[in-house]
C-alpha cells in the first residue's frame, strides 16, 4: 500500500503509519520522516517568500521622492549675513501652509506642502501598481492595501490636524519633515503585509532617523566633524539616502537568495 | 494525557495538502499555476487536493480573468492558518518525543555497556 502520487509525495496512510511508527518505535528512520516534513515545510515557505520578492520598490521610490524634495528645504535666508549664528526662516503666510505642515525653517514651505500632497499619494499608488504587476507576473501576491491606506490616511491626518490647528506634536512640524514619519509608520504596516522582520527592523531604524530629522539639525554634526555647513537639506538627504540604501539592500538580498536557490 | 497523534487533522495531515497550506500561509494569495510549479503537481492532482481543503474551509478559491486568460487564485482562510499552525506544532511535539526516546535509549545503552 505504499503508493506515490505524481509529485512523489507519500500518501496519507503511509505518512501516518510512519509517524505512529516514529512515536512508538524510537528509531532514527521515524525521526527522519517527521523531521523531513518540518524541513520541507520550511523549504516551501522559503521558496514562496523568494518568489514573492522583496520590498525594494517602495523603499527606492520613497528614497528618490525624499531626495527630489531636497531643493525645497534649502536654507530659507540666502541673504543671512555670514556672522549670524542663527537665521530665522520664512514663515509662509500662504493659505496652502494652513493645510499641511510644510515647515517654518524651510526654504519653500508652500512648495514642501504641495510636493508631499502630490508625491505622497502618487508614491503609494505607484507602489500598489507595482505590487499588482509583480503578483500578476509571478503568480504569488502580497496585498499592499493596508500599507497604501495607512500612508494615505496619515497624510490626510497631517492635513486635518494642520487645518484645524490641533497638531499635537509642537516642534515636529517646524522642519517640514513630518512626511518622513508617515513613511516610517507605513513601512511598519508594509512589514506586517510582507511578514518581514528585516523590514520591521529597518522601519524601526528609519522611524528613529525620521524623529531625529524632525527634531534636530543634522548639519550641526557635519559642522562638528569639519565638513562645513551643508545646510538644512542634510536632514532630507540623509533620510533619502537611507531609504535608497534600504531599497538597494533588500534588492541585493533578494538576488543573492535567488542565486543560492538556483 | 492524550497522545499528540490523537489530535491530527486528517485533512491537513497529508503531505501535498500540508505543502499547499505552507505555500499559501506565506502570501495573501497564489495562482493555481504557481502552486502547481512549486509543488510539482499535475492539474488533476492539485485540483483534487484544493477541493478537499476548500470543503474543509481551509482555502478559498477565486476564479477570474486577466484579459481573456482565465486565472484561478487560491488564498488560505483563518481556519487554514490555524490548522497549519496546529499541525506544525504537533510535528514539533512528535519530533521532541522522539528526541527524548533516542536520548533515553542511548543513556540505557551507555549504562549497559
Amino acid at each position: 500500500m505504499h503508493r506515490r502520487d505524481t509529485s512523489g509525495y507519500l500518501l496519507a496512510s503511509r505518512t501516518l503509519y510512519l509517524k505512529v511508527f516514529a512515536v512508538t518505535t524510537p528509531d532514527t528512520t521515524g525521526l527522519g520522516a517527521a523531521a523531513a516534513w518540518s524541513d520541507e515545510i520550511a523549504s516551501l515557505q522559503r521558496r514562496t517568500r523568494l518568489a514573492r520578492g522583496t520590498p525594494w520598490f517602495p523603499l527606492t521610490l520613497f528614497g528618490l521622492l525624499v531626495l527630489a524634495s531636497a531643493p525645497l528645504y534649502a536654507d530659507p535666508s540666502p541673504a543671512c549675513p555670514a556672522d549670524h549664528h542663527v537665521c530665522v526662516g520664512n514663515i509662509d503666510p500662504s493659505p496652502v501652509n494652513n493645510f499641511f505642515p510644510g515647515g517654518v525653517f524651510t526654504g519653500h514651505p508652500a512648495g514642501v506642502a504641495i510636493f508631499w500632497l502630490v508625491a505622497g499619494p502618487l508614491g503609494y499608488l505607484a507602489t500598489g501598481a507595482f505590487y499588482w504587476a509583480r503578483a500578476r507576473c509571478r503568480g504569488v501576491a502580497i496585498s499592499p492595501t493596508a500599507y497604501i491606506v495607512t500612508g494615505l490616511a496619515l497624510l490626510a491626518l497631517l492635513v486635518v490636524t494642520t487645518w484645524v490647528h490641533v497638531f499635537p506634536f509642537g516642534n515636529l512640524v517646524i522642519r517640514g519633515l513630518t512626511p518622513l514619519i508617515t513613511i516610517a509608520i507605513g513601512l511598519f504596516v508594509l512589514a506586517r503585509c510582507e511578514r518581514s522582520w528585516p523590514l520591521a527592523t529597518f522601519a524601526a531604524a528609519f522611524l528613529a532617523l525620521a524623529l531625529v530629522a524632525n527634531l534636530y539639525d543634522m548639519e550641526n554634526v557635519a559642522y562638528r566633524l569639519g565638513l562645513g555647513s551643508p545646510g538644512f537639506q542634510t536632514n532630507v538627504i540623509v533620510a533619502g539616502v537611507t531609504l535608497l540604501l534600504g531599497g538597494l539592500g533588500f534588492g541585493l538580498a533578494g538576488l543573492v537568495s535567488k542565486r543560492r536557490l538556483t | 494525557m492524550t497522545h499528540p497523534t490523537q489530535h491530527l487533522d486528517e485533512v491537513v495531515h497529508q503531505r501535498t495538502r500540508l505543502g499547499i497550506l505552507a505555500v499559501l500561509v506565506e502570501a495573501d494569495r497564489a495562482q493555481f499555476g504557481f502552486l502547481q510549479d512549486t509543488l510539482n503537481l499535475t492539474d488533476g492532482n492539485l485540483s483534487r487536493h484544493l477541493q478537499t481543503l476548500e470543503k474543509a474551509g481551509h482555502v478559498r478559491i477565486e476564479k477570474g480573468y486577466e484579459g481573456r486568460r482565465p486565472r484561478t487564485w487560491v488564498r488560505i482562510t483563518r481556519s487554514g492558518r490555524r490548522a497549519l499552525a496546529d499541525e506544525v506544532a504537533l510535528l514539533k511535539e512528535l519530533v521532541g518525543r522522539l528526541d527524548f526516546h533516542s536520548r533515553e535509549e542511548s543513556t540505557q545503552r551507555t549504562a549497559d555497556a
